[in-house]
């Protein structure tokens, strides 16, 4: 198989979605050797080796072959003094300087998240567009003609059936319930029942069953949930379906991965939550479970998947570092919309509508992900918040009644408990973009997002602050366990020794599904990535090659060109 | 006046939870005597059992109880609900039934509850009143009182400030004027004493569907629970899916 691409192209830039959809095809290596063999530089954004996170710690079998074909395209060009960073995270910054390169080609996929953007600030440029895709390549000469002559994508006519299966059967702990592949799962207990079904134990002790209530499937869910199976996402946080089940042929659910703990909303819930569930919790776990969640939500993005429904009860907590999206069976999946929503979590704009009606747009869920961002930084406070505020809280999201000041100069209208400090205490980036968001309106996208809470993380994690009271969960504050929890959870227990308590099995406290013992549940494994090392500390910073940044003064790399590859292939090979 | 000297921060918790304040107004005159004051007694503490028992609704649901008999007494205040686990026990005794100055005490209380959740830049839903009465106003001004807390409801309903339930109990209720607390509800909620379990049961999920789906207001005013959309079977479902 030969690649090529016209030769009046003298800057190819490589979208990540490259790597992780192609890698390991022989069409990748193709285009491996004709980027070689043309000598032409290579361009990358900085949003690449993050999205390469994002994929790497899902640990995902399926990605196989994402992790040797990054180590190839990098160390190949490398070689060959090929590779250049563009110093853009986001997509806006990205293409505007995609735009001053000379005669440039953007090489993606056809559902990238590089693709979508680009299709949602339906913006010019003179850079062209090369599609990849197993049938070959698609180019088009500039970004207009990208637009105008790409197939777009329209919303399945199944969102708008209103009809629903009427199951005729019924089934409970100890049937045999059968999976597309013809497997048979037996359920075993019950743990939990909801509006819409009940989740079982299985004779798999991994897999767990959801069974759907009578009249809840409807054509739109069967559809998703069959296409959900077919993606085969096997990332040990993400519930994701993993198989269909039948009962007597008749279509009653499907299958996940099992997650732990709590949900995020009865553990960030205020400081009595948050201390009381982990007592010796710092700032830095606070941080660390908000990069597990974007790095899954970032993930689903890479997969032409909109979560929608992002709130803090679809989110399981087990520990800083094991978190798991649950009830995942609600998300937008291609052109199959996400039907729920909460006002709260969801950008005003979209209020009012027929959320089955519509495509979302990654733009919208960038307001979902800065509303995640708060509510995870300020352990379960709402942005809007408000001392002696609106009657409503409609009426301060609306108006934008954002009580946070980048001055401090004002600090009357932040609710009481020592909010204040934790705001007073964040980098200076994280403030400025979470008062662009929710001040001014303004929005910012995930990995964006996720550049910045993993600098944050460097910071805490490197000690790079004086002040003590920074690595505090609520700084300046100094809440203590509740008596009730404090007898729930005898002090001799070693609760403050590690930040990190081991899993007990099935009598852990932590643990969400109650009733089940005997699964052999132990630890979980750390994930096998090239890019944590033994010590906390993040990857790149870790190799000792960066000066010493905070966040609030962050200067560009000087030194663009290798800087990153260089700190890249350490956290590669090293 | 300085404002946190009105309101004392710990019977608000600390939880970040956006909260459903219920107040319920409740008739303990002489006729509801026996059964019905038992049943009544079982099915409240079934439904603060069920509160307490779901994550969702235990630390965002604000309950307060005003009983009204010989006297109006405020029997549970705002905030107590975590601390005493067992409830007070609800007797009736005598034969007036003030409701009026019942609902009128409720709306003050849950106004209070209001003004403390601003105070403390806690976020809520919009407060729920649960009237219960197996009769008619009865006593000194209870006719002028009744009047007036017709007109505050109607005034906090209609600008989506409040959310009415009005329930009847038995055959001697005066369904008329009870009807006229809610403008939005088409007919008071008509049970036998017997049917409280399924009442509360019925309260208790609504608040649950507030506090964890975002149900609308409105819903609550519409309690049908038929699913929308068309029923068919598994191979004209899987036409649909085909298609």
């Amino acid at each position: 198989m030969t690649f090529e691409l016209p030769d009046k192209y003298n800057s190819i830039v490589v979208d990540y979605s490259i790597i992780r959809e192609m890698g390991g095809t022989s069409l990748f290596s193709a285009f491996l050797d004709y980027l070689v063999g043309s000598g032409k530089p290579v361009y990358v954004g900085k949003n690449f080796k993050l999205l390469h996170y994002c994929v790497i710690h899902q640990a995902d079998d399926k990605n196989y072959s994402v992790a040797s074909s990054m180590r190839d395209f990098c160390s190949l060009l490398l070689a060959n003094q090929q590779l250049h960073t563009i110093q853009a995270v986001g997509f806006s910054d990205l293409i505007d300087k995609v735009e001053l390169l000379d005669s440039p080609c953007i090489v993606t996929t056809s559902r990238s998240i590089f693709i979508k953007r680009l299709f949602e600030h339906g913006r010019t440029g003179k850079a062209a567009v090369a599609i990849l895709s197993v049938e070959g390549i698609d180019l088009y000469d500039d970004i207009a003609d990208c637009l105008d002559n790409m197939p777009q994508v329209v919303i399945s006519p199944l969102a708008s059936q209103n009809k629903y299966l009427d199951a005729s059967v019924f089934c409970n702990i100890g049937d045999t319930v059968m999976t597309g592949k013809q497997k048979p799962v037996t359920l075993v207990t019950r743990v939990s029942s909801g509006a819409e079904g009940m989740v079982f134990t299985t004779d798999n002790p991994k897999i767990v069953a959801k069974i759907y209530h009578r009249n809840v499937i409807t054509p739109l869910r069967w559809s998703k949930l069959t296409r959900m199976v077919s993606m085969g996402i096997k990332s040990i946080g993400i519930c994701w379906p993993q198989d269909l089940l039948f009962y007597k042929g008749i279509p009653v659910g499907y299958t996940m991965i099992m997650g732990k703990g709590k949900t995020l909303g009865n553990v960030f819930d205020g400081p009595d939550a948050i201390v009381n569930n982990f007592p010796a919790w710092k700032r830095i776990d606070i941080v660390e479970t908000l990069i597990e969640l974007l790095e899954k939500y970032i993930y689903l993005h890479m997969h032409d998947i909109v979560a929608g429904d992002i709130q803090l009860k679809n989110a399981l907590l087990h520990s800083s570092n094991s978190v798991f999206l649950i009830d995942m069976d609600s998300v937008q999946v291609g052109n199959l919309p996400c039907p729920v929503g909460t006002e709260e979590f969801t950008d005003p704009a979209l209020w009012g509508k027929n959320f089955a009606g519509f495509l979302r747009k990654l733009q919208d869920e960038d307001y979902s992900i800065a509303m995640l961002v708060f509510s995870i930084l300020f352990c379960g406070l709402h942005p809007y918040a408000t001392r002696n505020g609106a009657e409503t809280l409609r009426e301060e999201i609306i108006e934008r009644n954002f009580p946070y000041t980048l001055d401090d100069s004002d600090e009357e209208h932040i609710p009481r408990g020592g909010y204040n400090y934790i705001w007073q205490y964040l980098p200076e980036n994280i403030r400025k973009m979470l008062y662009s968001v929710f001040a001014k309106g303004e929005r910012i996208e995930a990995i964006e997002w996720y550049e910045a809470v993993v600098d944050y993380k460097e910071i805490l994690a490197g000690h790079k602050i004086d002040d003590e009271e920074a690595y505090k969960v609520f700084p300046k504050m100094d809440y203590k366990m509740t008596a009730e929890a404090v007898e729930k959870k005898p002090v001799s227990q070693p609760v403050n020794v590690s930040y990190r308590s081991p899993f007990k099995g099935a009598d852990d406290p932590n643990v969400y599904h109650g009733g089940i013992s005997g699964l052999g549940r132990t630890n979980p494994e750390p994930k096998p990535s090239p890019f944590k090392p033994a010590g906390s500390q993040y990857v790149p910073k870790a190799a000792g090659n960066v000066p010493t940044q905070s966040a609030s003064n962050r200067q560009p790399d000087p030194d663009q060109d290798s800087g990153l590859f260089k700190k890249f292939k350490k956290g590669l090979f090293g | 006046m300085e404002s946190n000297e009105m309101f004392n921060a710990s019977d608000f918790g600390n939880s970040t939870k956006r909260r459903l304040p219920i107040c319920f107004c409740l008739d303990t005159s002489g006729s509801m005597l026996g059964n019905p004051i038992k049943q009544l007694n079982m099915g409240l503490s079934n439904f603060i059992a069920s509160i307490k028992a779901n994550d969702d609704t235990r630390s965002a649901t604000d309950i307060a109880i005003i009983t009204f008999g010989s006297k109006v007494e405020i029997v549970m205040p705002f905030g107590k609900i975590g601390k005493d686990s067992s409830l007070p026990e609800i007797s009736a005794s005598t034969t007036l039934t003030p409701i009026g100055e019942g609902i009128l005490t409720a709306l003050e209380l849950l106004n209070a509850r209001k003004e403390g959740y601003k105070d403390m830049g806690i976020k809520y839903y919009q407060p729920w009143l649960v009237v219960i009465t197996d009769g008619a106003p009865q006593g000194p001004n209870a006719m002028q009182n009744m009047e007036l807390a017709i007109k505050a409801c109607n005034e906090l309903e209609s600008n989506d400030k409040l959310v009415i339930f009005n329930i009847g109990v038995g055959n001697s209720v005066d369904f008329d004027i009870l009807k006229r607390l809610s403008l939005k509800r088409e007919e008071p909620i008509s049970v036998s004493s017997g049917d409280f379990g399924k009442l509360f049961e019925f309260l208790g999920s609504s608040s649950s569907s507030v506090v964890s789906s975002g149900m609308s207001d409105d819903a609550l005013y519409n309690i049908n629970t038929e699913p929308e959309g068309e029923s068919v079977d598994v191979d004209d479902f899987f036409k649909f899916i085909e298609e």
